[in-house]
This record gives structure tokens, C-alpha cells and sequence, in this order.
């Protein structure tokens, strides 16, 4: 081995050709690698055993019995035991929880006393007579599974057959088996079924709550001292709301649809429909797709209801009057997209023509003129940036623009590029047309109006044109099905394009919606109904348009509810096109009311 | 054959012709044995929790895993018996090829969001995947022809340099942080133990440090979301939180022996999501418990305990950087991935090697045992009858 030819630890001076090198086994010296190379490589062998005691270290603090610090974690820890309900783990279905009821008194839910068996295995004298007794009066228990149950020596408690009526329960007495015992519980029934089951919640047969009303108040229902708890909903409300829905989505084969009525001068919910719905007396199939509440828990882009947002916006800034022009003549070109009009009129539109003809690119023009610090600082002030505050857990925070840019807020006075939750968005419209006051969406009923505070956003008479304009929509424009010919309806109807995974838009699959307010001289309620993924049939026309597929029910609903709601059947005002005579004929009736 | 020309540093030996005494059957035997049982065990481990994941079904899973699996083992044999001359004579093609799939990749790609995969028909070709052996192969190809001389002085370093940092570069534009990282990891492994200077792994650490900042402000809102929901599960438990959170439910409910086979609530009311590829670690942990874990992981550890020994006693560079290379991505693959499903890293999507489901990895990590073993055969060039072991 010679320096210039050879390293140490390599075979350089392995045997020149393949014959000598099988001839002689002293020439193939089995070199190691250098020490240096061995150091290096005991190196990273240390790198790689501390990566992997890191491992086995994480594992041994999550996985190992008896490391875990919570007792729901070390319940999960002894899985022998898990199958079986103790009696301490049953706690709450031997408790009554409160009652709750609609803001008129009609029971939405309530405990009630049933009675459960149970055995303690190791006073049954003889499992399989026992449980042949029990399926001999109650054919649906399964003697097998008594049978098993009974005979299991590894616990001592295990139920036999739950909640039965008070008729069973004395059956079960005079059976008389030995061992057998009964205990009081509470079951929780919900007698209006599905019809509020979003709001309501959701609580497992041991009474635990799940979600909506029962789990966010859980502590207030469980407590000893019963108070019954009233709701803001209206359930005569509820059910026209969910009626008409139901009605719009079957007849454009939608996928899911959302309602909802909200008192403006309070932010009352008083009617909150998310369909597809469930019932919640049946818990044992469970389908998350049913469970949502898009009310709270959905997020979507709404498309064009944003507009009078928008407008609402250049009106209290000064930045534009409502017959203010806005160049809609061409489609405008930023950053690699155009934005165009469904139904273009290809000339300057004042701001009024902006949203009874539901012009984008008007609206972008708008929002452009707005600038975007004092959009998205408006945007904030409406509550619609961040999560809504609501008496629900089930309530997601809106998707932002990371970065608010100038086409972000192009997009967004058309409804795109942020996505809220629709019970956010109403409650941000019931700002826009009640005087300019932002009271947080609630659940539960509120005694006197007077007592709730606002938070002032707008001005009074930003909120008097922008009413306005929501009529000129409603008797000139795209929202005409929302009419009624006894309570003046003024709204916007919205069509947003969902968004394909993967980026762009769909042409097929849509948002459609419609905002209103009723009776629009002096709203007090606003109706929303939106239908997700409504289907361009036959039988339908051409369009599954805001228009089309949410505006009639809007108008149905109102026809409806407004007797209900005891709100007086108002005379057609005079509609013209001039915003100041309807102004100041806006006032008088104020006046007048 | 004949090789018309020789590196360097792998001597020249006996190649298959030599001597009449290298034939297939002796270098089967001269294959370590050991390291394949070891395999085939992560293997079986593999089958059993996924017909476990199907609710006790050999369908969807299992049975196309075993399938795959012999396929692999099949082709393991093969690139182990191929001398391994060939495959140093053929590292800079397979780099070249890699490098044109990722290109390739660009063009022709699928996937949602990011574009990672060609569809081939039977199989969703994952070119970064393909890349990770290449990536070794060219890199051990060049610090074997490299002269020990020559090793300190800063020019050799910039073809290391620039093999890594195109398909990272490459990778990083599908977007796959993940991946982008591995390679990187995997080159600088490489390079460490091929005796690069102590200093310049300082300095490129440093220079990392000093990049952190902006490849923040590059990053995905997606992987932003990713790395703060690593360090606060909680911020987002329906969201990106939801998969650790669930995860890390179904680690702790396994206890000391588990819930039993088919018996883990988390993962069998699907509760558990992606159970049977990258969140499969947690599945095992909640049917087989503590002690199912450790035993995986003893598999696991055994696999490169044994590679490293086998690099140990390779004298030629090439074969010792195929060995130690490769299977470091095999650690990586492992350790990454129990990491993610523990909580100690952000959900970067990586499989747990030869148990979760899955056709690329699984292929590409059998190619990289074929390759190993082949280094194993013929360590150092040297007639690989000569040395007994194992």
C-alpha cells in the first residue's frame, strides 16, 4: 500500500485482474472503513437511537397504563371494563335536566322518568332461567345476550334492558326473578323531533349531552335547580321555514339547504332550519352530513347578497351615493381574472342599478372606490371576520383572504373570496336595514327589546337608502319573486359559483340565496334561505338562480309568518325610481308607525 | 460482462464471470438472510392490521398489500443479484431519468391541490419517491469516484450541491415540504458520511436557521396551518387539529396489551382518519397497546441495526453509502411518521414503511433493500464468496 495510489481501508490495491483475485485470498485484505468514517458513522447511530427514544419515550407517555392524567383518558385505559356502564358512570340518566321551550311555551325537550333493569350478576341464581324469563315477557331483549351478560363473573353490574315504560316496568316486577332490579332514570325525549334538532342538540341515552343547546348549557340543565330554559325560536316559525325549504330543495334536487328568520332588534333566531335534519329521539344511526348545522358550522362563499354590504359601506363612508355612476360598461381584468356580469348592461349604472341589476362588476368598481383597509376594517365591524359569538359550540370562524389584496376585495362585494357562516351574514344584513345597530345572533329568548345592546356600525340614514335599494330590487330587479302583496318586502338575491377543488370555479354547482326584510318601511324580521347546489331541471325554467331557487320561498314564508309574528299587513307604497321622493315617503310611514 | 471502465475506489474483483465461482445461488446465500426475515415480519405486521382496518376483511387492503408485497420481494431479488457495478455504472442515468419523471411531473401531474403523481394505469407513480434512491445512488457514485485528496477542497462540493438541490428545488414546487426536506436530509447524511468537513455542516445548518424566517413568509397558508396546529392541536380541533387529536386518543386508549385484534373503537368506528395508510401507527397502538408498539418498533430498529452492521463491513465507498443512505430514508419514513402520528411533528403525510398501505413506498423501499442487499453482496467489489458472515 503506497501513499499516492492507496487509502487506508480501501481495496486500491486490490488484485489487478478477477483470476487473481479468486486465486488468492491473502490479496483481498477485508478492509473496515477509516476511523474517521467510523466515528461519523457512530455518530449518526447516536442521532438516530436519540430519534428513536424520543419515540419510545412520546409512546411510553401516551400509551402506557397508568401515565395518563385525565380520568376520561384512563377510562379509555381499561378496556375490560369499558363494555359495561357502571353505576357511577351512569350518573346523569338517574338526573332529570331541565326543560326547554320554544319563546311561546311549546316543550321542546324534556326528561323523562322510565325505569331500567339491571343485575348484579353474582346474586342471579341461574342466568339462562332468568333471561328466558325476561324474553318471555320481553320478546325483543335477545336471550343470548342476557344469557352472557348474566353469567359474567368479571363484573357486577350489567344492564338488562333499559328505559322501559311505566306498563313494563310493573311487568317486570311481578316476574319477581331474583337478582333483578330496577332503577330510576330519565330519558330525554324531544317531542317536536326533528323540526329543531340543530338548535336543540343532541344527548346519548345516558343523557350526556352532544351538541346544540344541550351541550352548551349543559351545566345550567343539569343543576338541581331546574329552571326551565326559553328559547328564541318560534316554533310555528320554525316549521314554515323548514316547510318551505324543504319545498325548494325537492323540487331543485338540492343537496342541503339552510333558513333562517331573525328579529332585528334584537338578533333573536326565531326560526333556524339546517335540512338535510335528523331526529333526535333516534340516536342509534347517526350521519354527520345530517348532524351539521349549516347555520353556524357551514362557511360558504354567498355570492351577490353581499352587494348591499358593500353599498352599505360606500354610503357611510361618502364614498358614493345611491345614484352615484360606476363604469360597468366592459369586463374588468385584474391579476389574470376578469370580472363580468351575469346579465351585463354594458353601461354606466348608478349605485342603485348596481344591485336591482346585480352588477359584479359595479359592485367590484365599488369596492375599488371603498378602498380595501376600509372594506375589510368595515368587514370586521360587522362581525363577519371572525367566529360568531352564539349560545352553540357548533360554530365555525368565516375563511379569509390570508393577505386582503385589491382583487380579494373586488371579489368580495360580489360574495366571493370570503367565506362566512350564514347565520353571521344575517345577522351583518339585520345591521344594514335596521337603523345601523349590530346586536350578536342569540338562541335564547329575550323578554323586553329594549333591554338588548347594540353595537352602532352604520348610520341611520346609510340603513334608510340602502332599504330603499333592497326595494327597488325586489319591484325592478332580480329579487321580484320575493314579493308579497301584503307585507313590502325589499332583499337581495345571491348566486355564487362554488369553488372546485383544486382551484377555479364550477359552472354547475351553486350557491343560491336570498336575503329579505320585511315589512321594509320599518323591518322587523329578516328572512334568509339558501339552497346549496340547486339543479337547472325542466320543471323548474332554465335557472336555479338565487331568484329562482330561494327568492319564492322567501315570499311564501313571509305570507306566512307575518300574521304569526302579529305584524300588520302594510299598503303597497309607491315604487318609483327615484331614490329621494321614496326616501322621504320612507320617513313619513316611519312617522306614521 | 465486461466493464469498459472502472471506478476507482470499486476494485476490480470477480464479476459473475469470474472464476466460475460467483453464481446466483451463492450470492443468494451471501444475501443476509436476517434483514429479509426482518422485512418480511414488518410485512406481516403490515397485513394484520390492515385486514384489521377492514373490520376483519383481507378486501380493500390487505390482500392487494400482500400482493404488492410479493411483487416487491420479487423485485428485491432481483436488483439484489444484479452485480453491483452495474447499478454504479447506471446511477447517473437513473438520477437523469428521476430527475425528467419530476419534470415530467409538472407537466402531465394529478392530485388535488398539488401535483405529485403520474398515473401509470396500475399505479399512481410518485417521481419524488423515485427520486430519494436516485438521489443516493448519484451521490455515493460521486463521493466513490471522488479522490480522498480532494475531499476538503470547496469546488467538489458543488455537484453534490446541485444534485440535491434541483430535485428539492423540483419537489418543493409540487408543493411537498415534506419530501423537499427528506432529500435534503438524505444528501446531507449522504455527504456527512462520506467524510465531508464538520464545519460545512455547521455552516449550512446556520444558513438554514437564517432562512427559517423566510421560508415562513413562502410557505402555504395550508402548511403554515400544518406547523401551528403542531405546536396547538387544540386551535383547530375539528380542522387540522382533528387527525392528532384523534390519533393521539386512539395511543392512549391501547393501554399495556391493547383492546385486541379488530377491537379498537378509535379506528374500527373510523373515528381514526386515514387509518389504514399514514395514521396506521396509531391503529396498531390501540388494538396491539404498548407492547404491540414496542415490538414493531424492535422490528423496525432490528432492520437498521442490521443494515448498519452490513455497512460496517463494506470496503468500498459506494456500496457503504447505498447501504446507509437507503436505509437511512427507510428510518426517516419510519421515524417521521411515528412522529406526525405522536404529535412531535406536524402532519407532513408520510407512510409508515412497509406496514401502511400503499403501492409507491412500498416499491420504492423494496428497490432500496434490493440495493442495499446487492451492496451487501458485493461489498467492496470484493468476490463476494470470499466473505462469509451472517
Amino acid at each position: 500500500m503506497t501513499e499516492t495510489l492507496t487509502l487506508p481501508g480501501f481495496d486500491l490495491d486490490a488484485p489487478a485482474s478477477p483470476a487473481e483475485a479468486t486465486d488468492s485470498k491473502v490479496h483481498v485484505p477485508r478492509h473496515q472503513p477509516r476511523t474517521a468514517e467510523r466515528w461519523r458513522l457512530a455518530a449518526v447511530s447516536c442521532g438516530l437511537a436519540v430519534a428513536m427514544m424520543a419515540i419510545v419515550g412520546k409512546l411510553v407517555l401516551t400509551a402506557a397504563p397508568g401515565t395518563l392524567p385525565s380520568a376520561n383518558a384512563s377510562a379509555f385505559a381499561a378496556p375490560a371494563r369499558a363494555v359495561q356502564v357502571t353505576p357511577d358512570d351512569s350518573e346523569r340518566s338517574t338526573l332529570p335536566r331541565a326543560k326547554i321551550f320554544d319563546r311561546n311555551g311549546a316543550l321542546l325537550a324534556f326528561s323523562l322518568p322510565v325505569h331500567s333493569l339491571y343485575a348484579h350478576p353474582s346474586e342471579v341464581p341461574d342466568p339462562t332461567a332468568t333471561a328466558e324469563a325476561l324474553v318471555a315477557a320481553f320478546p325483543y331483549l335477545d336471550r343470548n345476550q342476557l344469557v352472557k351478560r348474566l353469567a359474567n363473573e368479571r363484573t357486577d353490574f350489567v344492564y338488562l334492558a333499559r328505559h322501559l315504560t311505566p306498563a313494563d316496568y310493573f311487568k317486570a316486577l311481578h316476574l319477581g326473578l331474583p337478582g333483578v332490579r330496577a332503577q330510576k332514570e330519565y330519558r330525554r325525549v324531544y317531542p317536536q323531533g326533528s323540526l329543531a334538532a340543530h338548535v336543540v342538540g343532541l344527548t346519548r341515552s345516558d343523557q350526556t349531552a352532544l351538541s346544540g343547546i344541550e351541550a352548551y348549557f349543559d351545566a345550567d340543565l343539569v343543576a338541581a335547580a331546574q329552571v326551565p330554559m326559553a328559547l328564541s325560536l318560534d316554533i310555528r316559525v320554525q316549521s314554515v321555514v323548514r316547510q318551505e325549504l324543504q319545498h325548494q330543495i325537492d323540487e331543485y334536487a338540492a343537496k342541503a339547504g339552510v333558513g333562517i328568520v331573525m328579529d332585528v332588534r334584537t338578533g333573536e333566531m326565531v326560526a333556524s332550519v339546517s335540512l338535510p335534519d335528523f331526529d333526535p329521539n333516534i340516536i342509534s344511526k347517526r350521519d354527520p352530513n345530517q348532524e351539521m348545522n349549516r347555520v353556524s358550522n357551514g362557511v360558504y362563499e354567498l355570492g351577490s347578497v353581499f352587494k348591499p354590504v358593500v353599498a352599505a359601506i360606500a354610503l357611510d363612508t361618502g364614498v358614493a351615493k345611491s345614484d352615484s355612476m360606476f363604469d360597468a360598461r366592459y369586463p374588468i381584468r385584474i391579476d389574470g381574472y376578469t370580472i363580468a356580469d351575469f346579465h351585463g348592461r354594458h353601461r354606466w349604472l348608478s349605485m342603485r342599478e348596481v344591485l336591482v341589476h346585480s352588477s359584479n362588476i359595479g359592485a367590484a368598481r365599488i369596492a375599488s372606490e371603498i378602498g380595501v383597509d376600509r372594506l375589510v376594517q368595515y368587514f370586521g365591524r360587522f362581525g363577519l371576520l371572525s367566529a360568531p359569538s352564539m349560545d352553540l359550540h357548533e360554530v365555525q370562524k368565516p375563511l379569509t383572504p390570508a393577505r386582503w389584496q385589491e382583487l380579494d376585495a373586488m371579489t368580495s362585494a360580489y360574495g366571493y373570496s370570503l367565506n362566512v357562516s350564514p347565520v353571521q351574514f344575517v345577522a351583518a344584513f339585520s345591521s344594514l336595514v335596521n337603523g345601523g345597530t349590530l346586536y350578536g345572533p342569540t338562541l335564547l329568548a329575550i323578554n323586553d327589546f329594549r333591554t338588548v345592546q347594540g353595537t352602532k356600525v352604520l348610520h341611520e340614514d346609510t340603513s334608510a337608502t340602502v332599504r330603499s335599494m333592497l326595494r327597488s330590487v325586489v319591484t325592478g330587479g332580480s329579487g321580484r319573486n320575493a314579493n308579497t302583496h301584503l307585507y313590502p318586502v325589499g332583499g337581495k338575491t345571491g348566486t355564487a359559483l362554488k369553488r372546485k377543488t383544486g382551484g377555479g370555479n364550477s359552472t354547475d354547482k351553486r350557491i343560491s340565496s336570498f336575503v329579505g326584510t320585511f315589512p321594509i318601511q320599518q323591518p322587523r324580521y329578516v328572512v334568509f334561505i339558501m339552497v346549496d347546489e340547486p339543479q337547472e331541471r325542466e320543471i323548474t325554467g332554465r335557472y336555479a338562480t338565487g331568484g329562482k331557487a330561494a327568492a319564492p320561498a322567501v315570499s311564501r314564508i313571509v305570507e306566512r309568518i307575518a300574521p304569526m309574528l302579529g305584524v300588520q299587513p302594510q299598503p303597497e307604497i309607491l315604487d318609483d325610481d327615484n331614490g329621494k321622493n321614496r326616501n322621504r315617503g320612507f320617513q313619513a310611514v316611519v312617522a306614521r308607525n | 460482462m465486461r466493464m469498459t471502465s472502472f471506478p476507482r475506489r470499486i476494485t476490480q474483483s470477480a464479476g459473475p464471470a469470474a472464476g466460475g465461482g460467483d453464481t446466483i445461488w451463492r450470492r443468494l446465500r451471501s444475501m443476509n438472510w436476517l434483514l429479509v426475515s426482518l422485512i418480511i415480519v414488518a410485512a406481516c405486521i403490515g397485513f394484520t392490521v390492515l385486514y384489521s382496518a377492514a373490520d376483519g376483511s383481507w378486501q380493500p387492503w390487505a390482500m392487494r398489500q400482500v400482493i404488492r408485497f410479493c411483487l416487491g420481494f420479487a423485485l428485491m431479488l432481483t436488483i439484489a443479484l444484479v452485480d453491483l457495478r452495474i447499478w454504479w455504472r447506471l446511477a447517473y442515468p437513473i438520477y437523469g431519468i428521476a430527475l425528467a419523471l419530476l419534470v415530467l411531473v409538472e407537466v402531465i401531474g394529478v392530485g388535488e391541490g398539488s401535483h405529485r403523481w403520474i398515473a401509470l394505469g396500475f399505479l399512481n407513480l410518485q417521481p419524488s419517491e423515485v427520486m430519494k434512491v436516485a438521489l443516493v445512488l448519484s451521490l455515493a457514485r460521486y463521493f466513490n469516484d471522488l479522490d480522498e485528496n480532494q475531499i476538503d477542497r470547496l469546488v467538489v462540493m458543488i455537484p453534490p450541491l446541485l444534485l440535491t438541490a434541483l430535485p428539492a428545488a423540483l419537489v418543493l414546487r409540487q408543493p411537498d415540504l415534506g419530501t423537499a426536506t427528506i432529500l435534503v436530509a438524505l444528501a446531507a447524511a449522504v455527504a456527512f458520511l462520506a467524510g465531508l468537513a464538520w464545519w460545512k455542516f455547521a455552516l449550512g445548518a446556520a444558513a438554514v436557521a437564517a432562512a427559517a424566517p423566510i421560508t415562513w413568509s413562502m410557505l402555504h397558508d395550508y402548511q403554515r396551518d400544518r406547523v401551528l396546529t403542531f405546536i396547538d392541536p387544540g386551535r383547530d380541533p375539528l380542522g387540522s387539529g382533528y387527525h392528532i387529536l384523534q390519533s393521539k386518543i386512539a395511543l392512549g386508549s391501547g393501554g399495556l396489551f391493547g383492546k385486541g385484534f379488530i377491537g379498537g373503537t378509535q379506528s374500527q368506528l373510523n373515528f381514526l382518519p386515514e387509518k389504514h395508510t399514514d395514521f396506521i401507527f396509531a391503529m396498531m397502538a390501540e388494538e396491539f397497546g404498548f407492547a404491540g408498539s414496542i415490538f414493531m418498533l424492535s422490528v423496525l430498529v432490528g432492520i437498521m441495526v442490521f443494515c448498519f452492521l452490513m455497512a460496517m463491513r463494506s470496503t468500498s465507498v459506494f456500496s457503504r453509502l447505498i447501504i446507509l443512505g437507503l436505509s437511512l430514508n427507510f428510518f426517516f419514513y419510519a421515524f417521521i411518521n411515528m412522529a406526525m402520528v405522536m404529535g412531535l411533528m406536524p402532519v407532513v403525510g408520510v407512510p409508515l414503511p412497509m406496514i401502511s398501505y400503499g403501492g409507491t413506498a412500498m416499491l420504492t423501499l423494496m428497490i432500496g433493500f434490493g440495493l442495499i442487499q446487492s451492496a451487501s453482496i458485493h461489498r467492496g467489489g470484493v468476490a463476494s464468496q470470499r466473505v462469509k458472515f451472517g
